[in-house]
């Protein structure tokens, strides 16, 4: 049985790690992008420069994470919890709760 | 100026080689003495900073460095080449710099 | 980790080869251009090109409100203008001048290096998709080369070794731990660079929770219901441009922004110097009413715009003389390696335990090694043998470009994988070896002509296409060589593979 399953769940990790990473990465990026770029307070073009130039790199930041992290779990954990703050951050600075 | 840069980077980087046994065995007749030996790490990367200061001072930092790296990947190709097929004529682009103006 | 590096390196691999490939001919566009436009011959001074532009734009596109003009240099030959349609919409008219004459050449009609450049970065697809793949293509590169250098950190260590000899497979790696060690921190600028260069395409969402008056701003075009103002005459201009700046870096580009509304200007850019930045470049501004010079402009400052336009300028690499040039070019042609070594060696750790993606994997690696060389070649014999008159010429050059190429994913189906690498690399060399022979015999008057005014363009392009060709020469005999091992050696258990 345990022969059988092992393969499989290798397959299910791996399918994981990729859509945390594809997926999830690439949404931690955006949203560390639209964060910065509230949170700078520069002119808008220098504010959306310096915010999305390094988006690439947390891009592939989280995409060596999920596979570097020690079980699918931990990598899917690593992304969401940035990508959520992150996602806070831009809510709370782009209005907030009042708007 | 820019073939003097080119040339140390390549002296640098066949310092470095030749701090490794297996090409130091294959370039050199004779194993150099030890304190020698030693001393080729350094001396490597001394010339290559070299190269550095050179095209730095030469081109303004920032197309140096450009350049630099470039000169790193081009005559590191040479040195990997002569090393893999000529070894013992990996010496001979210094001995050109120094038989030249004799 | 050692997974992702495999994995995102195969998966876009082919795309990345063929970037690879034409993104370092790109270096050499304009050269490009001059072969496969051998009638027009260099002539006059930038000045006189400008004068000879601003006079055929004032003809045929007297009502536009916007020009564009590219002058002649020391690497192009001829002069290129735009303008914009008047009218809603924004289409624009093209034409090739001759600086000599002022007029539209009279050349075959060609994309010239244009090609390669456009392929680069838009690999022939409908307008945002191509571009939207070479960005996941360099995406992916970026992540191949960060997962490469955390599972091979021991490559620095033993990056002098290649070992030819050895067995394949070990030969191969060495190869690839090579090309890549090498010209690590091109790879890492060249990867990252492209995503800069289209960043507002791929993560346009700081700019979109931005909206700001600047973005408002753009969409408002004033309709050009009032007047049409006259301009200012353009030759006291020129005089300016030509006593601010030498004909060494002489005038490059020349723009004519508003035309007929009282806010026309004229912008003169001065021909790229050795100034990395592409923020550095220098212009002179005029008021396209009065003639007056204005202000410059004030440069965009900021450390986020200076990162930007400091990495577009290095993917670029205008700033390069011809010595930089060409290490660039070469560095380009280890990338290729990089990524062509790495596709073979997918299919050789593979081969062994067969089935249906690895003889895929290596028909697909066929035709974008192999093939790709093969499809240039016919790309350049096309730009020789083509009617001149042909309409749409140009077109059809393209479209030799692609059948060939077809050919070239056909072939690996009817073959067996070694006999089709064998032959495709054979069919390439031949082609690159004889192209100066076809452009001494159809083009041999221009090829003298270039002798004569010691022409490096023609010359040198002649000369890069024959050491292309032995290149593919040299490969084409090693794989005859392991062709001929495997055939003495399966010739008992032949029957096995043919199962697969």
């Amino acid at each position: 049985m345990a022969a059988v399953s092992s393969p499989a769940r290798h397959r299910l990790g791996i399918a994981a790690r990729t859509l945390a990473a594809v997926a999830g990465g690439y949404t931690l990026a955006a949203f560390t992008t639209t964060a910065f770029a509230l949170a700078l307070r520069l002119p808008r073009s220098e504010a959306v420069m310096v915010a999305t130039l390094p988006s690439f790199l947390v891009f592939a930041a989280a995409v060596v994470w999920a596979f570097a992290a020690r079980t699918a779990w931990r990598a899917w954990a690593g992304i969401l919890a940035p990508t959520l703050a992150a996602a806070g951050v831009t809510w709370w600075l782009h209005g907030g709760p009042g708007s | 100026m820019n073939l003097a840069a080119l040339l140390l980077t390549y002296a640098g980087l066949l310092a470095l080689a030749l701090a490794r046994p297996p090409h130091r065995r294959a370039v050199l007749p004779r194993e150099p003495a030890h304190g020698c030996l030693r001393l080729l790490p350094p001396l490597g990367w001394l010339l290559l900073a070299g190269a550095a200061c050179l095209l730095g001072s030469d081109l303004g930092w920032p197309l140096g460095l450009v350049t630099w790296s470039a000169d790193i990947a081009g005559s590191g190709f040479a040195l990997i080449m002569l090393l893999a097929w000529r070894p013992r004529l990996a010496l001979l682009p210094l001995a050109l710099v120094v038989g030249l103006p004799l | 980790m050692s997974w992702l590096h495999t994995w995102s390196g195969l998966l876009l691999g082919w795309v990345l080869f063929a970037i690879f490939v034409t993104g370092t001919a790109t270096y050499f566009r304009w050269e490009i251009t001059r072969w496969m436009q051998p009638e027009i011959r260099q002539a006059g001074t930038p000045y006189d090109a400008a004068l000879a532009a601003w006079q055929r734009l004032d003809t045929v596109a007297a009502d536009s409100p916007q020009w564009f003009a590219e002058l002649p240099d020391d690497r192009t030959a001829s002069t290129t203008l735009f303008w914009r349609h008047a009218g809603p919409g924004r289409r624009f008219g093209r034409e090739t001048l001759d600086p000599a004459t002022g007029q539209p050449v009279v050349a075959r009609d060609t994309r010239g290096g244009e090609f390669f450049y456009r392929f680069h970065f838009q690999l022939q697809l409908p307008h945002p998709w191509g571009r939207y793949l070479a960005g996941v293509a360099a995406m992916f590169m970026f992540v191949a080369l960060i997962s490469g250098v955390i599972t091979h950190r021991k490559m620095f260590a033993d990056f002098f070794t290649f070992r030819p000899g050895r067995a394949p497979l070990r030969a191969w790696l060495d190869f690839h731990n090579v090309t890549a060690v090498l010209a690590l921190p091109f790879y890492f600028m060249i990867s990252y660079s492209a995503l800069v260069i289209f960043m507002t395409m791929y993560m346009p969402w700081g700019g979109r929770v931005l909206a700001g008056p600047e973005s408002a701003a753009r969409g408002s075009r004033p309709a050009a219901a009032e007047a049409w103002g006259a301009s200012a005459d353009f030759a006291p201009m020129l005089v300016l441009a030509q006593e601010a700046w030498d004909t060494d870096r002489a005038v490059k580009r020349i723009e004519v922004a508003n035309r007929g509304t009282d806010r026309c200007t004229v912008t003169l850019t001065r021909a790229d110097g050795p100034k990395i930045s592409l923020n550095a470049r220098e212009q002179l501004r005029f008021d396209g009413v009065t003639g007056a010079l204005l202000d410059p402009m004030p440069p965009n400052t900021g450390p986020g715009t200076a990162v930007h336009d400091a990495l577009y300028g290095l993917h670029l690499a205008r700033f390069a003389g011809p010595a930089l040039r060409w290490s660039f070019f070469i560095m380009g042609m280890f990338g290729t390696a990089l990524v062509a070594t790495g596709m073979v060696m997918w299919t050789m750790k593979r081969r062994a335990r067969g089935g249906a993606g690895v003889a895929l994997v290596e028909r697909l690696n066929i035709t974008a090694i192999a093939g790709l060389p093969v499809a240039i070649a016919a790309l350049f014999w096309a730009n020789r043998l083509l009617p001149v008159g042909l309409a749409d010429r140009g077109d059809w050059e393209v479209y030799c470009f692609l059948c060939a190429w077809g050919f070239m994913l056909m072939h690996p189906l009817v073959r067996p994988v070694m006999h089709a690498w064998h032959e495709q690399l054979r069919l390439g060399a031949a082609l690159f070896l004889l192209l100066p022979l076809l452009d001494a015999l159809t083009a041999g008057t221009y090829l003298r002509a270039a002798w004569q005014h010691r022409d490096w363009a023609h010359l040198g392009f002649n000369a890069a296409m024959l050491a292309c060709g032995l290149l593919l020469h040299v490969a084409a005999g090693r794989v005859h060589r392991r062709l001929g091992i495997a055939a003495t050696a399966t010739t008992v258990p032949a029957a096995a593979p043919s199962r697969a």
